[in-house]
C-alpha cells in the first residue's frame, strides 16, 4: 500500500481533480443561488441582502473555487511533504483571515444573519440570527465575500484530504451538505447545474467508495467513469422528472393518509385503554392561534387532515376554533380567566347549569316553537356529518349543530372557542341544520342575554389607535344609498367583505408584514395583497370598529355528496368572520373574495372521492354556508356576497376519459415492453442465424465456436472437433470446406439441443429465450446453403 | 454481520427514509431524491455488471514448492474483462495437507480488484505434505456492494511442502548396486532397450505397455533393460503424527539426496493408506520431486501396517533387494 501511495498516477490526479472541482464548484454555485438568487428573494421580504451582491458574482466565485481544488489536489496530491505543503496553505489562509479579522467576523455574522432570516421566515420553528454591524449594504456584501472566499479556501483544504487521502464519501458530504440544509430545508431550491455537479460527485464518491484501496491508476480510471456515469443519471432523472408541474403522486397522499390512520388507531387502541397507567384526561384540544406576523407565502403539502362523510349535498364550513384577542398582529383565544367572568354572571343568575355558547345554536333549533315552524316550512331537514381526523388533531364542527348530547358525539364544547375531543378519537359523528333551512328567530334566555353583556364587552376590541382608522376606512369606501336604513350586523359584514374585494387582491404567496408592522394596517394600507388570514383579520377589527361583535375563526371548507366520503386537503383551511347576532349567537361570514376560492383545480381527488359537488341552489343570495337570516333580524338588502368561485364545482354531465387514458397508457406500455421482449429475442436469433449461414464456412466455423464457448456458461461441453475446425479456420493456410463449416455449424446446433433437453425450469425458459428453440425434423442439419 | 450485509441494511434504511420523506414531504427534492436512490442501484450494477459477468478467478501456488517452514504463498487471480476494478470480491477458501489432512478454512474479501494485481496469500507450510487451495462460495460485488453474483470455483491449486533434508552420510552399498550401466556395454538396439514382465502392484502406470496388455489382456509392464540391475530399495512406515512423519521424511529426503550425490539411484518403497504398495524408482532431482510429490500427496493414516509384514513386496525391480529402511528411530539395511 505504501508503495502504492507514493505513485502519483495521472488518471488518479484527473480522476480526484474532477470530483474536488464538482465538490467545490458545485457548492458555491449552489450556495449562492439559494440564498442568494431570485427564489431566496422571493421567499424574503424582497430587499437585497449581502448573500443578494455576491450572487450576483457567482462567476468569481466559481472562479475561486476552482483555483482552490486545484490548489487542495497539488498539496494533498504529493508523494511526500504534503502535510507541510497543506499546513503553508492553512497558515496563508489563517495569515489571511488575520489581516482582516474585522471584516471576516462581520461577514460571518451577516452571512449567518442573512441564512437564518430567509429560514425563519419559512420554517415556522425557524429562529433569525440578530446582528447589525452598521455598515452599508456595499460594505456588507463586501465583508460577506471576504467570508466566503476564506470559508471557501478552508473547505477545499479540508475536501482536499476527505478526497484525496481518506476517500470517504460521507466525508464529503458532511462537508459540502450543512451549508446548503438551512435552504433545502425552507424548500428553497439552488440552481440546478450546479447542484447536480455537486450531487455527481456524492454519487460518484459512493460509486467508488469499495475501490477507495485499488490501485492508484484503477481507482482514477474508476472515479473518470463513475463521475460522467452519475451526471448523466442525474440528467436523466432530472428530464425524466420535472420540476415544473411537479405535483406530489397519488400514492404517496395514500400513503401518508394511511400512515396517519395507523397513529389514530394505535391513539385509539391507548385511550380505550384499561389497564394500569390509564391517561387521566378525558377530553383533549386547543384553540390554535393564528399568527398573522409571521404569515409569509401559503404552502402546502396536499397532505389529508380529515375525511368527512355527509348526507347533506353542498359545501360546508367546518370550524376549528374561534379567536376573540387581538396582539401585536397574532389571534388568541380569550382565555380561562375572561370567560371565568361570564361563568360568574351565571352563577350570580343562578344558571350555573346553562349550556356553553357554542350550544346555544343546538338548544334553539332544538326547542319545540322552532321546530314547529320548520316542520311547517317543510325544512325541518337534519344531517348528520362523519368527520375523520387523518391529519388534524382538532375537533372541526359545522355550524347549526343539533347534537346537545356531546358526550355521546365524543366531543365537549370548551369555553366558546372551540370543541375538544376524546383522546384517541379518531372520528366523530355530528348531526346539524342545513345551513340554508335554519331559520333564525331572536330567541333571549337568560344566558344568552348574559353572554351577549359578555360578548359586547370582550369582542369589540380594537389595537390602539386602529379604530378610527378603519371607521374611515369603511366610511370612505362605502356610499349609503336612500333607503339603505340602519344596517344590522351581517349587513356589515357583508359591505365589509365588498370594501375589501374592491381594495385587496387576494394573493396566495403574499409575503410576511415587514417587522414593526400591524399585519392588518400593511395589509389595508401597503401590502394590499394577502390571502384568508389577512381578509379575515382585517373584516373582524373593522366590524369591531364599527361596534359589531366580530371573531376571528379557522377551519376547513368542504364540499359534501350524499354517500361519498371526501378527502380534505391542508390547502382546503380557511379562515372566516364570525359576527354575533343577538339572541341567535355566532354567525359565519366570508370574507375572502371569490378568487379565493380558485383551488379546485389544484384538488387531487383520490378515484371514488367527490371532488366536489353543484352548488346547491339557494333561495338565499348569502354565502352558502352562511344562510340570510329571516327578515326579523336584519331588514336590508343582503350584498352580493363573496360566493366561492364557479370554478370549483365540476363539469356534470361530461365523461370522464382520466380512467381511459391511464388504459391506453398501460395497454402502450405493455404493448411496448412486448415488442421490446420479442425483439430482444428476433434479432439476436437472425444474427446469429446468418452468421451460421455465411457464405465463409472459415467464419461460420469460428462463430460456431464462439457459440460454443458461450454455451458452456450453460453447462455446455467442448467439443474438440469444433476446436480443430476453428483453429483450421484460424490458422490454416487452407480454408475450410463447405462442408466443415456445416459440421461446425451441426456441432453447435447440437449442443445447443442437447442443452435445452437438459435445462428444466426457469433456466430452460431462459435459455430458450436467449438461444432460440433448437431447430427439429426436416430444419435440423440443413446445410448453409438452404439456410435462409 | 458482513460488511456487505450491513451495506444492504444502510442502503434499506436509506431507501426507507427517503420513502418517508416523499410521503411526508410534498417538495419536488424528495421526490428527485427517491428516484435518485432507486437510480443508483441500477447505475451501480450497469457500471459493474460486465466485471461482473466476464470475471474468472484463477488459483496457483508461487513457487510451487516450498521448504517446510519456509514461505510459500498463494496467488490469487482475477481475470477481469475491461479497466474498471471489481469492487468487492469475497471467497472461502480450503487449505489442506493431502498427507496429514489438516484443513484450515479462511473467508476472504478483496476490495478494488484489479487485473494483472494478484492478490498474494501466505501459505501453511508447518507440515510436509501437499498442499492443495480449494476456493468456494465466490461471490462478486457491485460498486454499491447491494447485488452480487456467485462464480464458479477455479480449478484448485498445490504447493509441495518439502521436508528438509537431514544431514546423512551415504550408506555403504555393495559395489555395482544401483550403479548406471558400464560404458560400452552392448546395447540391444532401438527397442529392445526394455523387458517385458507382468505388472507387479507398485509399477508405476507409465510403464504399463498398454497396447499389449490389450493384447493379451492383462497387464504388461515394460521395463528398462539396465533398470533391471538391483536398486537399493528405500523403504518407511508412512505413518505417524505429522511431526513424525515430518522427521522421517527429512531423514528419507536426506538419504536419497546423499545416495544421488554419489552417483546411486535407487527406489522408494511404501505402503498407501489403502495397503496398496507404492514404488517410485529414483534416478535424479527430477524423478526425487516426483516421488516427493507421490509421497506427500496422499493421506498417511496415524497408524497402519509396517512394510515388513509384506516380505513379498521388498523385492528391488530387477533383482535381489538392497533395502534401506528409513525409521524414526534406528532404521537399518538388509541385503
Amino acid at each position: 500500500m505504501a508503495d502504492q501511495e507514493k505513485r502519483l498516477s495521472p488518471l488518479t490526479l484527473l480522476g480526484d481533480g474532477a470530483l474536488l472541482a464538482c465538490a467545490l464548484m458545485g457548492l458555491a454555485g449552489s450556495f449562492l443561488s439559494l440564498y442568494g438568487g431570485r427564489g431566496a428573494a422571493a421567499a424574503s421580504s424582497g430587499r437585497p441582502t449581502p448573500l443578494d451582491l455576491c450572487a450576483a458574482r457567482t462567476d468569481f466565485f466559481l472562479l475561486a473555487a476552482g483555483a482552490f481544488a486545484l490548489a487542495a489536489l497539488c498539496a494533498w496530491s504529493l508523494p511526500r511533504f504534503r502535510g507541510l505543503a497543506a499546513g503553508g496553505l492553512a497558515a496563508l489562509l489563517a495569515g489571511a483571515a488575520a489581516l482582516r479579522w474585522e471584516g471576516v467576523v462581520q461577514g460571518a455574522g451577516l452571512a449567518a444573519r442573512t441564512i437564518t432570516r430567509l429560514f425563519a421566515a419559512r420554517v415556522s420553528w425557524g429562529w433569525a440570527f440578530q446582528y447589525a454591524p452598521g455598515l452599508t449594504l456595499a460594505q456588507e456584501g463586501e465583508a460577506v465575500r471576504l467570508f466566503l472566499l476564506l470559508a471557501l479556501a478552508a473547505l477545499a483544504l479540508a475536501l482536499g484530504w476527505a478526497v484525496v487521502r481518506a476517500r470517504r464519501w460521507w466525508m464529503v458530504l458532511a462537508l459540502t451538505l450543512p451549508p446548503l440544509l438551512p435552504g433545502l430545508l425552507a424548500d428553497l431550491y439552488p440552481d440546478w447545474p450546479p447542484f447536480m455537479a455537486l450531487a455527481a460527485c456524492w454519487c460518484a464518491m459512493l460509486l467508488t467508495d469499495l475501490c477507495k484501496w485499488a490501485a492508484p491508476s484503477r481507482r482514477g480510471a474508476l472515479t473518470l467513469a463513475a463521475l460522467p456515469a452519475a451526471g448523466l443519471a442525474l440528467f436523466a432523472l432530472t428530464l425524466a422528472l420535472p420540476r415544473e408541474g411537479y405535483t406530489r403522486p397519488d400514492w404517496a397522499l395514500r400513503a401518508e393518509e394511511r400512515l396517519h390512520a395507523a397513529g389514530d388507531r394505535l391513539s385509539s387502541f391507548f385511550s380505550q385503554w384499561d389497564g394500569p397507567l390509564q391517561s387521566p384526561l378525558t377530553y383533549m384540544g386547543s384553540a390554535q392561534d393564528a399568527d398573522l406576523a409571521a404569515a409569509g407565502p401559503l404552502r402546502y403539502t396536499g397532505r389529508t387532515m380529515l375525511r368527512v362523510e355527509s348526507d347533506y349535498d353542498g359545501r360546508l364550513y367546518l370550524f376549528g376554533s374561534a379567536l376573540g384577542r387581538y396582539e401585536e398582529g397574532r389571534w388568541t383565544e380569550l382565555g380561562e380567566e375572561t370567560y371565568q367572568e361570564y361563568l360568574d354572571a351565571l352563577e350570580e343568575a343562578g344558571a350555573q347549569n346553562a349550556p356553553t355558547p357554542l350550544a346555544f345554536p343546538a338548544l334553539y333549533l332544538n326547542s319545540v316553537e322552532v321546530k314547529a315552524i320548520s316542520s311547517q316550512l317543510l325544512l325541518s331537514e337534519e344531517y348528520t356529518v362523519k368527520v375523520s381526523t387523518v391529519g388534524a388533531s382538532a375537533v372541526f364542527a359545522p355550524y347549526h349543530l343539533l347534537e346537545q348530547d356531546w358526550a355521546q358525539a365524543g366531543v365537549m364544547p370548551v369555553r366558546d372557542s372551540y370543541l375538544a375531543h376524546r383522546p384517541g378519537l379518531p372520528r366523530y359523528t355530528l348531526a346539524f341544520m342545513p345551513p340554508d333551512s335554519a331559520p333564525m328567530h331572536v330567541s333571549a334566555g337568560v344566558p344568552q342575554q348574559l353572554y351577549q353583556n359578555y360578548v359586547y364587552g370582550h369582542y369589540l376590541d380594537v389595537p390602539e389607535g386602529m379604530e378610527d382608522y378603519l371607521k374611515q376606512l369603511y366610511y370612505d369606501n362605502y356610499h349609503y344609498l336612500p333607503g339603505d336604513g340602519s344596517p344590522g350586523p351581517l349587513t356589515y359584514a357583508w359591505r365589509i367583505g365588498d370594501i375589501l374585494e374592491k381594495l385587496c387582491v387576494y394573493d396566495p404567496a403574499a409575503p410576511a408584514a415587514p417587522e414593526g408592522t400591524d399585519p392588518v394596517s400593511y395589509f389595508l394600507n401597503d401590502g394590499r395583497r394577502g390571502y384568508c388570514m389577512h381578509f379575515a383579520s382585517a373584516a373582524t377589527l373593522m366590524l369591531r370598529a364599527l361596534g359589531v361583535p366580530a371573531r376571528y375563526v379557522q377551519g376547513y371548507t368542504v364540499q359534501t355528496q350524499p354517500g361519498q366520503e371526501v378527502r380534505v386537503p391542508d390547502y382546503a383551511a380557511h379562515a372566516w368572520v364570525e359576527v354575533y347576532v343577538d339572541g341567535y349567537g355566532w354567525y359565519p361570514v366570508e370574507a375572502t373574495p371569490a378568487a379565493a376560492f380558485d383551488w379546485a383545480p389544484f384538488i387531487r381527488e383520490e378515484p371514488g372521492a367527490v371532488s366536489s359537488a353543484p352548488a346547491p341552489e339557494s333561495h338565499t343570495p348569502a354565502p352558502a354556508p352562511t344562510p340570510a337570516p329571516s327578515q326579523g333580524i336584519d331588514a336590508s338588502q343582503p350584498p352580493s356576497a363573496p360566493l366561492p368561485s364557479g370554478k370549483d364545482a365540476p363539469q356534470g354531465g361530461g365523461f370522464d376519459t382520466a380512467p381511459l387514458v391511464k388504459a391506453a397508457k398501460g395497454a402502450a406500455l405493455v404493448a411496448g415492453a412486448a415488442v421490446l421482449l420479442w425483439l430482444g429475442q428476433f434479432l439476436p436469433k437472425r444474427l446469429r442465424a446468418r452468421r451460421l449461414s455465411g457464405p465463409d464456412p472459415g467464419r461460420a466455423a469460428l462463430y460456431a465456436y464462439r457459440c460454443l464457448l458461450r454455451l458452456r456458461r450453460w453447462g455446455g461441453r467442448a467439443d474438440p472437433r469444433a476446436e480443430e475446425l476453428a483453429q483450421k479456420a484460424r490458422f490454416s493456410r487452407h480454408s475450410l470446406t463447405r462442408e466443415e463449416g456445416a459440421e461446425a455449424r451441426a456441432l453447435a446446433d447440437g449442443e445447443r439441443a442437447r442443452l435445452c433437453a437438459c435445462l428444466s425450469g426457469v433456466k430452460r425458459w431462459a435459455f430458450l429465450y436467449l438461444w432460440g428453440r433448437p431447430q427439429t425434423g426436416k430444419n435440423a442439419g440443413k446445410s448453409p446453403e438452404n439456410h435462409p | 454481520m458482513s460488511a456487505m450485509a450491513l451495506r444492504r441494511i444502510i442502503y434499506a434504511l436509506t431507501l426507507a427514509g427517503a420513502l418517508l420523506f416523499q410521503i411526508t414531504n410534498e417538495n419536488y427534492l424528495a421526490h428527485f431524491l427517491l428516484a435518485l436512490c432507486l437510480a443508483l442501484p441500477l447505475l451501480s450494477l450497469a457500471m459493474s455488471l460486465r466485471g461482473m459477468l466476464g470475471c474468472r478467478l484463477a488459483l496457483a501456488a508461487f513457487p510451487a514448492a516450498a521448504d517446510r517452514d519456509g514461505e510459500g504463498r498463494w496467488q490469487v487471480s482475477v481475470d477481469i474483462p475491461g479497466h474498471l476494478p471489481l469492487a468487492r470480491l469475497t471467497l472461502r477458501t480450503e487449505e489442506k495437507n493431502l498427507l496429514t489432512g489438516h484443513t484450515q478454512r479462511r473467508r476472504l474479501s478483496m476490495s478494488g480488484v484489479a487485473r494483472r494485481r494478484p492478490a498474494d496469500l501466505s501459505a501453511p507450510t508447518g507440515h510436509c505434505g501437499v498442499v492443495e487451495l480449494r476456493a468456494d462460495k465466490i461471490r462478486v460485488y457491485d460498486y454499491l456492494g447491494l447485488f452480487s453474483r456467485r462464480l464458479p470455483s477455479p480449478p484448485p491449486a498445490r504447493l509441495l511442502c518439502r521436508p528438509i533434508p537431514a544431514e546423512t552420510p551415504p550408506p555403504l552399498l555393495p559395489e555395482g548396486l544401483g550403479a548406471p550401466a558400464p560404458c560400452g556395454a552392448v546395447r540391444r538396439g532401438p527397442g529392445e532397450d526394455y523387458d517385458l514382465r507382468d505388472y507387479r502392484p507398485g509399477d508405476p502406470m507409465r510403464a504399463v505397455h498398454w497396447k499389449l496388455s490389450s493384447k493379451w489382456d492383462k497387464l504388461i509392464v515394460r521395463e528398462r533393460a539396465d533398470a533391471a540391475l538391483p536398486l537399493p530399495l528405500l523403504t518407511l512406515d508412512r505413518f505417524g503424527s505429522p511431526g513424525e512423519l515430518d522427521r522421517l521424511l527429512d531423514k528419507l529426503l536426506g538419504l536419497s539426496r546423499a545416495l544421488l550425490r554419489i552417483g546411486r539411484p535407487h527406489a522408494v518403497l511404501w505402503l498407501e493408506g489403502d495397503g496398496q504398495p507404492r514404488l517410485c524408482p529414483v534416478s535424479d532431482e527430477k524423478e526425487l520431486r516426483d516421488c516427493l510429490t507421490a509421497l506427500l500427496g496422499s493421506p498417511a493414516p496415524r497408524t497402519g501396517p509396517a512394510l515388513d509384514e509384506f516380505p513379498q513386496l521388498l523385492q528391488a525391480p530387477g533383482g535381489p533387494s538392497f533395502r534401506i529402511h528409513v525409521a524414526l528411530e534406528g532404521g537399518g539395511v538388509d541385503g
